[in-house]
């Protein structure tokens, strides 16, 4: 995985080259000094001091000596909050001056992926939160770092939503047709295939429901999750079938058509392993690494309008919005939301090579298959 | 995972059911070579009175003939807006770029469509009141498919693919279902210069209901004859989606992307006006390029006045097998006629390997039809 990206890379780079030595011909060659990129230093330069305030609430998150993830202070007397399922023994959490502190797990809330850390100081500056519960696209956003200039820049992408835990797949690729979604392929190896779905077939119901459109058909496919059963009416020929199909994990082989969006998600670098499944987010376009969440994100006022938990897509970035942390932080203090497991044993997959992320993955959904909340 | 290792990527997604995206995942391998110059620029007026001539005498006899080509909506009046600095440099500039751009989503938004061709989808967005609607060529495919728009609110509405330039990876596509659609003015993309800031939105993964299309903010990092360089990211799905300058005009459409999250590619604004006739006629031009994986004939052709010569068989190849030899005049290919290698091409581009293809040839006085597996491309 890693040597394929950096193969990529290598021939990105060079391309690069052969542009630029096109655009040195070309009419309208010039290109932007990088600096002035949207994330480039200068841009960047712009939010220092907005983002002042909130870099001091930021501390970088280690564990086991590696970065882990960014940390948002919320508390003087030593309370951070940051993303629960980057954490494992031991944690330490460093602050501007390099000074490490180690901290304890006090309460962990899995639906938002949210850890309260707990350390031994008691001259903290805390985030200052915004007021508003409004998020208007557009809004420029900067999230915060232990440096001097905003980490990154970003704006509001999508109005607050909710974000739905990943789903379960049919494996099956289908066309409009007049009776009803009509399935044009169906993958070796998907759940489809082992039920006995075909080419041809016409999904006229899924779960009781009418199936008018292809949408109808792949949202009533989202709303459930991997391991689901769903029974589907299909016309075949002049025959109706009842056929009943297990959803899967997209891991099938899906041929030259397959899995491309993932890979193109990752392209311009890792996603978190925890990205999806949350009550409500702000997305925005900051480009955040996985070890860059936890910390704070600002509006140009300089309050903290949410912390960032998730690198989801090439295009996207998650925040919990601040109304709904502020609401959490009472129980993630108080040991109402203590770990029930110590943090080395909860999150010791974390500590597994990369090719562990798709179990990891697994062992998520069936976690949050239980506490299923609408 | 190949397709990592190309140039460029296009950004259409098939639905593959259940899952966000997938699907047509061909690379542009040589990104230099697609970006020839667009054709001579229509005059624009010289269109106008053709159309109105043609109308004229066209009216009585519509019911059999094609309904007549508007001309390109005009383009954007003077920029008003206030310039902005090189680099923002502190709160109050900040504060400029953030009204603008909350400015320009609210004024584009209702513009904005998912479309969906095929099982390929995409984005798109409506220019004209009657609802003819900018996206990729990738997106567009080939002219007079059937697409759905689906607007942010939800609603659907019905049309057809018209032209495609292959080349620069511009296609236009036409509401027909009839009304009033909100629409977006067309700026001039000649006039952007790198430090431009832009913004752009679309359908990441495919059009998700709730989900409005998504606003991302870039700047132009370079405007080269025949493509824009942005770093606003953009993913499978985006495809087809518009680019907005700060007075919400649209300047360029989504097209493709390479590794870094700077490599954003879009096709101008100006080659849709410049080649508006062709583009409304539903003229495809334009050559697309191979991919690795897609299918393979395994000819070597030559252009010959009654169709494609083939010059070389690979050995043990999809056409060898099938029969195919040299000498033998390529004249329909999956019942289409190919005039030259580039119709040829662009043919062999639409199938998939394992395919099985009907091929007309003459050799010598006789017409043999034979039928060939297409093979896959190394």
């Amino acid at each position: 995985m890693k040597k394929i990206t950096l193969r990529s890379a290598l021939i990105v780079t060079l391309l690069s080259l052969t542009q630029i030595a096109f655009a040195q011909r070309g009419e309208r060659g010039e290109r932007l000094d990088p600096n002035r990129y949207r994330d480039g230093r200068d841009v960047r330069a712009a939010f220092r001091n907005i983002v002042a305030d909130a870099d001091k609430a930021t501390v970088r998150v280690r564990c086991g000596g590696k970065d882990a993830a960014l940390g948002t202070i919320v508390g003087a007397d030593g309370w951070i909050l940051t993303k629960a399922s980057e954490l494992r023994d031991p944690v330490v959490c460093r602050f501007q001056d390099g000074k490490d502190f180690p901290a304890t797990l006090v309460g962990v809330q899995p639906s938002y992926d949210l850890a309260m850390l707990k350390i031994d100081r008691k001259d903290l500056t805390p985030v200052s939160w915004t007021k508003t519960s409004e998020a208007t696209v557009g809004e420029l956003l900067a999230t915060a770092s232990l440096g001097q200039d905003a980490l990154a820049m970003g704006v509001v992408s999508v109005p607050r939503r909710k974000i739905p835990g990943r789903n379960g797949v049919l494996g099956i690729q289908l066309d409009e047709s007049d009776k009803g979604p009509k399935i044009t392929q169906v993958f070796p190896g998907s759940g489809a295939e082992k039920a006995g779905l075909h080419a041809g077939d016409i999904v006229q119901r899924i779960a009781n429901q009418i199936t008018k459109s292809r949408e109808t058909l792949s949202e009533t496919v989202r709303s459930h999750k991997p391991g689901d059963t769903v029974t589907l009416s299909i016309l075949r020929g002049d025959e109706t079938l009842e056929i009943t199909a297990t959803l899967t994990l997209p891991s099938f082989d899906m041929g030259s058509n397959g899995s491309h969006n993932v890979d193109q998600n990752t392209m311009g670098g890792p996603l978190s392993v925890r990205s999806a499944d949350f009550p409500l987010v702000l997305q925005h376009d900051t480009v955040l690494r996985p070890i860059d969440c936890g910390g704070p994100v600002c509006d140009l006022s300089g309050k903290v309008v949410g912390v960032n938990i998730a690198r989801a897509g090439r295009v996207e970035s998650y925040a919990i919005p601040a109304d709904q942390i502020t609401g959490l932080l009472p129980d993630l203090m108080s040991g109402k939301l203590a770990p029930k497991e110590p943090l080395a044993k909860a999150f010791e997959k974390k500590a597994e090579s990369p090719k562990s992320e798709t179990k990891l993955t697994d062992s998520k959904m069936s976690d949050s298959k239980s506490p299923e909340k609408k | 995972m190949l397709c990592k290792l190309s140039a460029a990527i296009l950004l259409a997604v098939g639905i593959i059911f259940g899952l966000p995206a997938a699907g047509e995942n061909f690379s542009i391998a040589n990104s230099s070579k697609t970006l020839a110059a667009a054709p001579a620029k229509a005059d624009p007026a010289k269109s106008d009175a053709a159309k109105g001539d043609s109308k004229a005498k066209t009216d009585p006899s519509a019911k059999n003939d094609a309904p007549p080509v508007p001309p390109p909506p005009t383009a954007a009046k003077e920029a008003k807006r206030t310039p902005t600095k090189a680099v923002p440099e502190n709160l109050d500039d900040l504060q400029h770029l953030q009204e603008q751009v909350e400015k320009v989503v609210t004024l584009t938004r209702p513009a904005t469509v998912g479309v969906q061709v095929g099982s390929a989808q995409g984005s798109g967005v409506i220019v004209t009141k009657d609802g003819y609607v900018l996206t990729a060529g990738h997106v567009v495919g080939e002219p007079g498919r059937d697409v759905t728009f689906i607007f942010p609110d939800g609603k659907r509405v019905h049309g057809k693919t018209l032209g495609v330039n292959h080349d620069i990876d511009s296609g236009l596509m036409k509401i027909t279902d009839p009304g009033d659609y909100p629409h977006v003015e067309m700026g001039k993309s000649s006039e952007l210069k790198p430090g431009d800031w832009i913004i752009v939105t679309g359908h990441p993964g495919g059009y998700r209901s709730g989900r409005p299309p998504v606003v991302r903010l870039g700047r132009l990092i370079q405007n080269r004859n025949g493509t824009m360089q942005t770093d606003a990211p953009l993913v499978g799905g985006d495809s087809g989606g518009p680019v907005f300058d700060l007075d919400g005009k649209v300047v360029g459409i989504n097209s493709r992307i390479s590794g870094p999250l700077t490599t954003n590619f879009h096709v101008p604004v100006d080659t849709f006006r410049d080649t508006w006739d062709r583009l409304a006629k539903s003229e495809e031009w334009g050559e697309l390029s191979p991919r690795s994986g897609g299918a393979m004939l395994g000819v070597t052709v030559e252009p010959n006045p009654k169709g494609c010569k083939i010059a070389e068989l690979t050995a043990k190849g999809p056409a060898q097998n099938g029969g195919l030899k040299v000498g033998d005049i390529i004249v329909k290919f999956d019942g289409k006629a190919v005039p030259d290698p580039d119709a040829l091409q662009r043919l062999l581009l639409k199938k998939k390997p394992g395919n099985e293809v009907k091929v007309e040839l003459l050799r010598g006085d006789d017409r043999p039809e034979l039928k060939v597996v297409l093979g896959k491309r190394p």
